[in-house]
């Protein structure tokens, strides 16, 4: 997913995990007030979800609290290890990378005491890719062969997917290309299975607390409405002895001060990604062991409109990334443990595949200048009036100034700012009516592909209008590729051309900042922010 | 005309009003005062209508208030039956109100225009306890009958009224309660000449029949002329002469009344004007900072040197019944109109 | 007055039906679908969820073939009967009817099926208009977006509207007996200490705004002090400090009104003829001056309840309380469109009936005013 403007991605708690992630910052300073509840029922802050139906969640608040009610054939891990079993107590992968076959186990649940079965699944991935479903999260089930054609509509008949019960435990997934992180894939909330009968009685209502059956290691108590939902341990879920938490309750806020206050207070035990900027200054300075920056998965860019003056021009598309320091606004404006960008993706994948990401241009100034002036434009005379759009938020027009006087400085180019409210910059964006305009992208799952695609000449999101036979050729080879270092090779030929081309200006590494109570355990950072209830416990 | 008792009703003593200016909002200082009553001294006998006439902003309607404590004097006194008023606490002169009473300039903005005029009428006698709930009704269909009204009309509001009808109803009001002593500040003033008439006579009836005694305050002196027994004649805060109605307006004394009367007497309106212009020869002095001396010395065409030095005292004027305060009224020559005419 | 009720309420009637009108295509008319997100949607799944909400239908094939041109794009107003698609054997598929292209679904060297989607188009706003407006006369104002459809704007609306109401009279009863009574004394008391220091505190009332106000009160009382909760409206006590933040804003208006009004009104002529009448000085404030004091404040009443009524988008977002009033800035800010008719509804219903009520009101406070 991209960078939603002020609104606030989400993740859930998990547990220690042996090998420590590599956290930005991490205090030693223990405030006071950090007494584990005697109820056992962890409490968190979220923006509040309108909706709890696995097969239509695309926003991240619900997805938070629907991870833990719904488990998929596989879960993710405590931390960034690769995924652990779910449903599923095992899976095979046939060598061609194709087809998947899961194992379930027997003994999974649902709330209502039947048992989890192979067709539950089916039901659901079909349920999710019915055009009348109309679910935004459709296009993550794309990976299956088959079932693109069934969501748009091309195929009534599901057998044409596929995804086969080859008994009640046995469930055969094949795919249209192999897609070595399918066994991540599948443990978004996009593939859990849901309970027919209960939506078959209950329609839309189906996710109400005194409706829905689950098979997750939490149920639904309580749904008010935009004030909390509760949550308590599911004694039916098969691992049930191994979830210590009691309950969790998810508080709504939508302002940051408000959880910080309910935090300070005791109130909350876990402010996930709603830390007001002003106070991360004052928790590093106090050195709070409560307080956390974690690296995410996800980037921040510039987008240059290539079919448009000047940026049709790859010169001065170069001149423009290496002529902003993204190092000081890095350090000296966001100061949050972000780190500058030389290429689009984030560097945590060596550990997980071994990808090393290909560097592009660092800053430079005077090289700046002479491929500017090479290009035409010495001094940046010559240029046509040059707009940034962003959209409306504080945060944005500091860092927009920032660049619009690092410009100044470095190529003599005066930028102009416009910021717009958000669907009118979605709308002038996805026009590709601008210059020069902020961006960003989170991963989906863990690989690279979830970055590169952004930039298919094809792609929904590719807002800088990248077209490029190679680059798409080299798309085409890494979707077909599974064995690991050749796929790892093109993957970063592509990125090489990414560099090359510039097509954006790759700004910073994303960072979650957030605090979390010190008697929280089994909680450890997570690229993706997914962080799982059954892993946490206090102490 | 009744004949004066020799113990007046109303006896002021040497009155004096004055109102602070202030300037700011937070922190106010006061820049100056305006003397509204200037040591004034005046007698009402019951029975009797003491007219009181002087140019607006002469001190004539303050003057009306202080005596019923509507406004409270600076200095000096007013008794009404040998009591000072001044020196009574609020609820005995709540109780005094009952005896002392007001009609008012404008019976536009004198009622209230939220209540019926049976509840204004009918408030001050329940406040005076001279009416039960059940006599209450009674006692306003007999006042409005009084001073000419319809009894249904005490369900109506004032705006539904005249201008005329709205005095009378103010009439009313002040008589609910049985006054002996009316003030009457200016009550024909915004109506029309007609309506004005019928308006007097109301009041010479009331007089008449209920043996009330009027202070009568108006800006000219043909309307108080009819319905006076005496007329004291204000400017710039200050008495400058008084005596018996006829007297006063057939022969005045003073300067200022003499070039009062002058425009009056008129009955061309455009003379009149022009007349007054050369009677009265530029504006009245600022009351913030009156002249020194005789305050009207200014525009007097008699005036001498010395009539900057002393103010004159009101002065009885041998074998009449009239006080004046001029220093040259020995050299106001009562038949030299022409004199007033240069 | 029956025959003034009833002739405003119909016109009521039409002053929300042209608002509903108006918002209803202004809404449209705001750049960005509903559907816009920073991830794009893909033209299948975007037609799905438009076609879902009823704002466009699908094209189909009426027979099989390899597409070899793609005649329109998106975007595109397509007319009657205009092809769309080419097909191999020379002949072409063609739009049923007219309308804007919302996305085509095929491109070239594709092979259709007869009955397959091939594009989408929007539903003419005229006919869209018609729709809605025929289930907006049975309080039926659909599903929204923000829910993916899982709740209607009725529930939606039906279980945060009390709870801003709750609030709203909180603080218009805090705003009216704590405001009206400080006008009062201060108009009675021009310049004196009591009326420059409940003005210049109303004065900062009016200026904080509730954006301060909220904050400091929480700090002081929630947090210093730990005598209220910090959020939320579970508890009598959460629910005080919200009421007192939104309430003593309008006090602050009220006080400053009154305070206008008492000044007017004790100069007035009728106010001497009252202590004429020997009145005592209580009866004439209250009998006499009271009434005159509180109508610029009762005029404002109107709008005041309207706004408070519906909660207060500040207030509610400090205190974390469930309340309607998110929905009139989130609603818009995300085009969900059915939510926006919901409570544009609401908040004008509101004011219409809370005007009328005013006006009524007014009748009883001063005779001068007639309504027939």
């Amino acid at each position: 997913m991209v960078l939603s403007p002020p609104t606030v991605s989400s993740s859930i708690p998990t547990t220690t995990s042996p090998t420590p992630a590599s956290a930005v910052f991490r205090g030693t300073v223990v405030p006071p007030n950090q007494k584990a509840p005697a109820d056992n029922v962890f409490v968190f802050v979220e923006a509040g979800p309108e909706f709890l139906d696995p097969n239509k969640i695309s926003e991240s608040s619900g997805n938070q609290i629907a991870m833990n009610l719904f488990e998929p054939l596989l879960n993710y891990a405590r931390g960034n290890g690769p995924p652990v079993p779910g449903v599923a107590a095992k899976y095979e992968v046939s060598p061609d990378g194709l087809t998947y076959t899961f194992h379930l186990r027997k003994n999974a649940l649902w709330s209502n005491g039947r048992t989890v079965t192979a067709q539950d699944f089916v039901y659901s991935w079909e349920r999710g890719l019915r055009p009348a479903t109309a679910s935004r999260n459709a296009q993550l089930l794309w990976y299956i062969r088959g079932a693109k054609a069934y969501n748009q509509g091309q195929s009534t008949d599901f057998s044409t997917v596929g995804v086969v019960a080859q008994d009640d435990f046995t469930l055969t997934v094949e795919l249209e290309t192999p897609t070595p992180f399918f066994p991540h894939l599948v443990c978004y909330i996009a593939y859990a299975p849901v309970p027919r009968e209960t939506i078959e009685i209950y329609n839309e209502n189906w996710t109400r607390p005194e409706n829905m059956v689950v098979n997750g290691p939490f149920q639904l108590t309580e749904w008010a409405f935009r004030d909390r939902i509760v949550m308590k341990k599911n004694d039916r879920y098969w691992d049930a002895e191994n979830v210590r938490l009691a309950g969790a309750v998810a508080l709504h806020t939508e302002n940051e001060n408000t959880a910080f206050q309910l935090y300070e207070s005791g109130t909350v035990h876990w402010t996930p990604a709603v830390v007001p900027a002003e106070k991360i200054p004052i928790l590093m300075r106090d050195g709070r062991a409560d307080f956390h920056i974690d690296p995410l998965m996800c980037v921040s860019y510039y987008l240059l409109r290539m079919d448009q003056s000047p940026f049709d021009n790859p010169a001065v598309r170069r001149a423009f990334n290496m002529a902003i320091d993204k190092k000081r606004i890095v350090d000296h404006v966001l100061r949050s443990g972000q780190s500058p960008a030389r290429n689009l993706v984030p560097p945590m994948f060596e550990p997980i595949s071994g990808y090393v990401p290909a560097q592009g241009d660092d800053y430079d100034p005077e090289r700046a200048r002479k491929l500017l002036a090479e290009a035409g434009y010495p001094n940046g005379t010559g240029l046509p009036a040059i707009e940034m759009v962003f959209n409306t938020f504080e945060g944005n027009r500091l860092i927009g100034e920032l660049v619009q006087r690092n410009l100044k400085e470095t190529l003599g180019i005066e930028i102009t700012l416009i910021n717009m409210e958000w669907k009118s910059l979605l709308q002038t964006l996805q026009r590709g009516d601008f210059h020069f305009g902020r961006g960003g992208w989170c991963a989906d799952y863990p690989d690279p592909m979830t970055f590169l695609e952004v930039f298919d000449s094809r792609g929904e999101s590719n807002y800088a209008g990248y077209k490029s036979a190679e680059y798409d050729a080299l798309l085409a080879q890494i979707r077909k590729t599974a064995h690991v270092t050749a796929r790892n090779d093109l993957i970063q030929k592509a990125e090489k051309l990414l560099n090359h081309d510039v097509p954006m200006v790759p700004f910073y590494f994303y960072t979650r900042s957030y605090l979390l109570k010190s008697f929280v355990r089994g909680f450890e950072p997570q690229y993706q922010d997914h962080h799982l209830l059954k892993y946490i416990y206090f102490e | 005309m009744t004949a004066l008792s020799h113990d007046p009703l109303i006896k002021i003593r040497d009155l004096t009003k004055v109102f602070p200016i202030r300037r700011g909002v937070l922190f106010t200082t006061t820049v100056g005062s305006v003397r509204a009553l200037d040591g004034v001294d005046l007698e009402i006998y019951s029975g009797e209508t003491l007219g009181l006439v002087g140019e607006s902003g002469c001190g004539k309607s303050t003057c009306g208030r202080v005596i019923l404590q509507l406004q409270k004097q600076t200095s000096g006194s007013v008794t009404y039956r040998g009591i000072e008023l001044i020196q009574q606490s609020r609820s005995q002169l709540r109780q005094l109100r009952r005896e002392l009473q007001i009609i008012f300039q404008d019976p536009y903005a004198s009622l209230n225009p939220r209540m019926t005029v049976g509840q204004i009428i009918s408030e001050p006698l329940t406040t005076h306890g001279l009416a039960t709930r059940w006599d209450k009704r009674q006692k306003v269909t007999t006042l409005l009958e009084r001073v000419g009204l319809l009894p249904r009309h005490a369900d109506r509001y004032p705006h539904e009224f005249s201008g005329g009808q709205r005095q009378r109803i103010g009439i009313a009001r002040a008589l609910a309660v049985q006054p002996k002593f009316l003030v009457c500040d200016e009550p024909i003033s915004a109506l029309d000449v007609s309506i004005a008439a019928q308006i007097i006579n109301l009041l010479r009836e009331l007089q008449r029949d209920l043996g009330l005694t009027y202070l009568f305050i108006a800006h000219d002196l043909a309307a108080v002329r009819q319905l006076s027994t005496r007329i004291a004649v204000m400017y710039l805060g200050r008495v400058v002469e008084v005596g018996l109605a006829d007297e006063v307006c057939s022969r005045p004394r003073h300067p200022y009344t003499r070039a009062l009367l002058a425009a009056v007497l008129d009955l061309d309106p455009t003379v009149a004007r022009t007349k007054k212009h050369v009677l009265l020869q530029g504006d009245v002095p600022s009351p913030m900072n009156p002249p020194s001396g005789c305050s009207f010395r200014t525009r007097c065409p008699w005036a001498v040197a010395s009539c900057a030095i002393t103010r004159p005292k009101l002065q009885h004027i041998p074998n009449e019944n009239r006080w004046v305060a001029c220093d040259r009224i020995d050299a106001v020559d009562p038949s030299s109109e022409s004199r007033l005419l240069m | 007055m029956g025959r003034f009720v009833v002739r405003r309420l119909l016109s009521a009637v039409l002053v929300i039906w042209v608002i509903v009108t108006l918002s209803f295509f202004l809404m449209r008319a705001a750049p960005g679908g509903p559907f816009d997100a920073d991830r794009r949607l893909h033209p299948t799944v975007e037609a799905n969820l438009w076609v879902t909400y009823g704002m466009a239908d699908m094209i189909r094939s009426h027979k099989a073939g390899r597409v070899t041109d793609v005649l329109i794009q998106k975007g595109d107003t397509v007319s009657s009967h205009q092809p769309i698609l080419r097909l191999d054997d020379g002949t072409t598929i063609s739009s049923p009817r007219s309308g804007e292209c919302l996305s085509i679904l095929v491109t070239t060297q594709d092979l259709v099926k007869p009955d397959q989607n091939v594009a989408a188009l929007k539903t003419p706003l005229v006919q869209q208009y018609l729709t809605a407006m025929a289930s907006y006369l049975s309080l039926d104002f659909g599903v929204t977006f923000s829910s993916e459809g899982q709740r209607t704007v009725f529930e939606t609306i039906a279980q945060t509207a009390p709870i801003s109401m709750e609030l709203g009279i909180y603080a218009m009863l805090i705003a009216l007996f704590l405001g009206i009574p400080t006008g009062l004394v201060a108009g009675l008391r021009p310049n004196s200490w009591v009326d420059y220091t409940s003005m210049s505190m109303a004065m900062t009332g009016v200026s904080l705004s509730e954006i301060v106000l909220g904050p400091m009160l929480i700090l002081v009382f929630a947090v210093h002090l730990g005598w209220f909760e910090l959020s939320g409206w579970a508890t009598p006590s959460a629910k005080i400090l919200p009421a007192l933040t939104l309430g003593l804003i309008y006090a602050a208006y009220f006080a400053r009104l009154t305070r206008g009004g008492m000044l007017d009104v004790i100069r007035q002529d009728y106010i001497r003829t009252a202590r004429a009448k020997g009145l005592p000085e209580s009866t004439i404030v209250v009998r006499h001056a009271l009434r005159g004091a509180i109508l610029p404040s009762v005029t404002f009443l109107g709008p005041a309840l309207a706004g408070t009524l519906t909660g207060s988008v500040v207030v509610e977002r400090i205190y974390n309380i469930p309340g309607v009033s998110e929905f009139f800035v989130s609603g818009a800010l995300n085009r969900d469109y059915p939510l926006v008719m919901g409570v544009v509804v609401l908040y004008s219903g509101l004011l219409v009936v809370m005007n009328l009520l005013v006006d009524i009101g007014y009748a009883f406070l001063d005779p001068r005013v007639k309504y027939d």
